[in-house]
């Protein structure tokens, strides 16, 4: 039950933060920004991440089911409610899903060519995804009595998640007036990852060909795992090691992989920028510590049959035993430690930004060196409104977001951007992001989905962001 | 502490009762054969008339520790065809894993005349019954007689006596 709860807990952590993070995104006062887009324009001379509080963000989503709908006090029965809004009213389509990411060490610099900004890093993230197991709800909730004849889909069970931290180093380079590009390489180690997402079959009670009923099960499924075993048994034998454990394999000690992120902004004119990017593309090779679990295999059962010879005689045969082995047989539940690879969900961002309004003067420190007149920033403007795209690739195929923002900015102490987001889990989120640079200091705060802080239990989604930074321009 | 604003200071939560989970009951239903025994009129007609074969079928479904512990009521259903010429009794026992009898039911079966002789029947086990007889079950005792004589031969394709069974039990999950 502890372990149950551990685990529970485990997941609980990776599912929270947001995957989209729209807020974020191509907001060019922060730097943690070109964390979703390598190839955002920038104006920094260098920043400082304060550890642990330079970028924290967390998400939690469920499509289907709220909190709300199951335990609020209603007076309605918990069963019924389980009965008609979870166990049936949730799609097989319908997650549970988020990230978690806390920045450990962040910094960027320009370098000596001042069209070259560098930006690094380590962070920790944790990204977990399950799907409504809506088939295999039905069977544990109701049982298969009511559904004689109907095949219940394994299909439907579909989860992945991990908790790694990532190394990374960027580099952010302005070809032109018009055109950013950037690329930032990865280097994951992977703490815990587990995934079964490409199961298939199915479990169906039937009439029998020689017996009343015929229970059959056709399945072909795959659970694999690294890192969690480790965790599991020092969780039964001296849970203080546990932290211990996290920290080695979060610092190399555990799978190692690499990825990449690209993007780019193009001015297309002097008010308006196009923006894209694609975030980790990559993989982890899971090796050690990998526990994976498989059953495989198809067989009907119409219970034991006894088939008398034609002459009664005593017989020793036992066959349950028999009936027992041959399933065991034919659909065999096997473990193995074979090493697998894990991929990054990778995100898309895109974005079409049009700026108007007063234009501000240009913090950039590279206006004086006569080499890169033809690289000067574009001027920056109070306000900005456009619209972003996003989609993540998740295991019954990408999700994707549209938003529409309105970014203001106070003079170059205060910007805010405010979004209006369309995704499978709410088409009524509307957030709210604040950026704050007092002198160096920059903070930031954002939230998504305000309008459910009216009942954060009835909520679908939520996430929150900060961050605390150093900035400096190099002006004078 | 900006944060803890914004989910203490901005937002709300309406007053949930997560002590409703306590009252959650998982108790599917759950339908599966049990034994299926076939006996040709020619092993009938190879016995003495009126002297009972019997056998015991080990069968530890309901006695394993994840069912034993959690059934709760339900029903066995038993369906027996006989396309034979002769009337059968038979019986069905039950008993635990020292061979003591849990329970029994017996079955008149007529012979079968142009038609197969159907005969089904459906036995209730509540709560107080399913746990004395049937998580209990470690085998399953057959008893056949025929009461018929040992010449005859139907006249129906293959004549036999089939003895099919299904259990469906409610089991609690919580």
């Amino acid at each position: 039950m502890y372990r149950f709860l551990f685990f529970f807990t485990l997941l609980c952590g990776s599912f929270i933060n947001a995957q989209n993070k729209e807020l974020l995104y191509d907001f060019t006062d922060i730097p943690q920004a070109l964390l979703l887009n390598p190839g955002m324009q920038t104006d920094f001379q260098w920043y400082a991440g304060i550890p642990g509080v330079s970028g924290i963000s967390f998400q939690a989503g469920s499509s289907g089911v709220t909190v709300n709908d199951l335990f609020a006090e209603d007076g309605i029965d918990f069963n019924q409610k389980v009965r008609e809004r979870l166990i049936h009213g949730v799609s097989s389509r319908d997650d549970l899903s988020g990230t978690y990411q806390i920045e450990l060490l962040s910094g960027g610099f320009r370098g000596r060519n001042p069209t070259n900004f560098y930006s690094f890093g380590i962070y920790n993230e944790g990204d977990a995804i399950g799907y409504w197991f809506k088939d295999y709800a039905i069977l544990g909730f109701e049982g298969n009595a009511d559904y004689i004849g109907d095949k219940f889909n394994l299909g439907h069970l579909k989860t992945r998640g991990e908790i790694l931290n990532v190394f990374h180093f960027g580099i952010n380079k302005k070809v032109n007036r018009e055109l950013t590009l950037g690329g930032r390489a990865k280097i994951y180690s992977s703490a815990v990852n587990f995934s079964s997402t490409k199961n298939r079959g199915y479990y169906i009670t039937e009439k029998g060909e020689n017996n009343l009923l015929a229970n059959t099960i056709d399945a072909d499924m795959e659970f694999r795992s690294s890192g969690m075993e480790e965790i599991y048994r020092a969780f039964d034998e001296d849970r203080d090691r546990i932290p211990g454990i996290l920290t080695k394999r979060l610092f190399f000690g555990g799978n190692l992989g690499v990825g990449v992120d690209f993007g780019f902004s193009y001015q297309l004119n002097a008010q308006t920028v196009v923006t894209g990017s694609v975030l980790d593309l990559g993989f982890i090779y899971n090796s050690s510590n990998v526990r994976n679990y498989t059953l495989k295999g198809q067989a009907t059962v119409e219970g034991v049959e006894v088939v008398l010879p034609d002459a009664f005689a005593p017989n020793d045969t036992d066959f349950w035993k028999e009936l027992v082995d041959k399933v065991e047989k034919l659909v065999p539940f096997n473990q193995n430690r074979q090493g697998y690879i894990s991929f990054r969900p990778t995100k898309l961002y895109g974005s079409l930004r049009y700026n108007f309004g007063k234009a501000l003067p240009s913090r950039e420190n590279c206006g004086c060196d006569y080499r890169y007149a033809s690289y000067r920033g574009v001027e920056r403007y109070v306000n900005a409104v456009g619209a972003q795209l996003y989609a993540i690739n998740r295991p019954r195929g990408p999700q994707a977001a549209l938003t529409a923002f309105y970014m203001r900015r106070l003079g170059n102490s205060l910007a805010l951007k405010t979004t209006y987001t369309i995704d499978k889990f709410s088409f009524s989120n509307i957030g709210l992001g604040l950026n704050v640079q007092a002198g160096p200091v920059n903070f930031y705060v954002m939230a998504d989905n305000l309008l459910a802080l009216e009942n954060l239990a009835d909520s679908h989604y939520t996430s929150f962001q900060l961050g605390l930074n150093i900035i400096t321009w190099g002006k004078k | 502490m900006i944060l803890a604003l914004m989910t203490s200071g901005l937002s709300c939560v309406e007053r949930q009762d997560f002590d409703q989970y306590q009252d959650l009951d998982i108790i599917p239903k759950v339908p599966a054969s049990l034994l299926y025994y076939e006996v040709s009129e020619t092993a009938l007609n190879n016995a003495p008339i009126g002297v009972p074969f019997s056998e015991d079928y080990n069968f530890d479904a309901f006695n394993e520790d994840f069912i034993a512990d959690r059934i709760i009521e339900g029903s066995i259903a038993y369906e027996i065809v006989n396309t034979t010429s002769k009337p059968v009794d038979i019986v069905v026992t039950f008993l635990d894993e020292n061979d003591r009898e849990l329970d029994f039911t017996d079955f008149s079966v007529a012979a079968a005349t142009s038609e197969p002789f159907v005969l089904e029947k459906t036995v209730a086990y509540n709560q107080a019954d399913t746990q004395r007889v049937v998580k209990n079950i470690s085998s399953i005792r057959i008893r056949v007689i025929n009461r018929g004589d040992n010449t005859s031969q139907s006249s129906l394709k293959d004549p036999k006596v089939i003895f099919k069974s299904s259990a469906e039990f409610k089991v609690r999950l919580k």
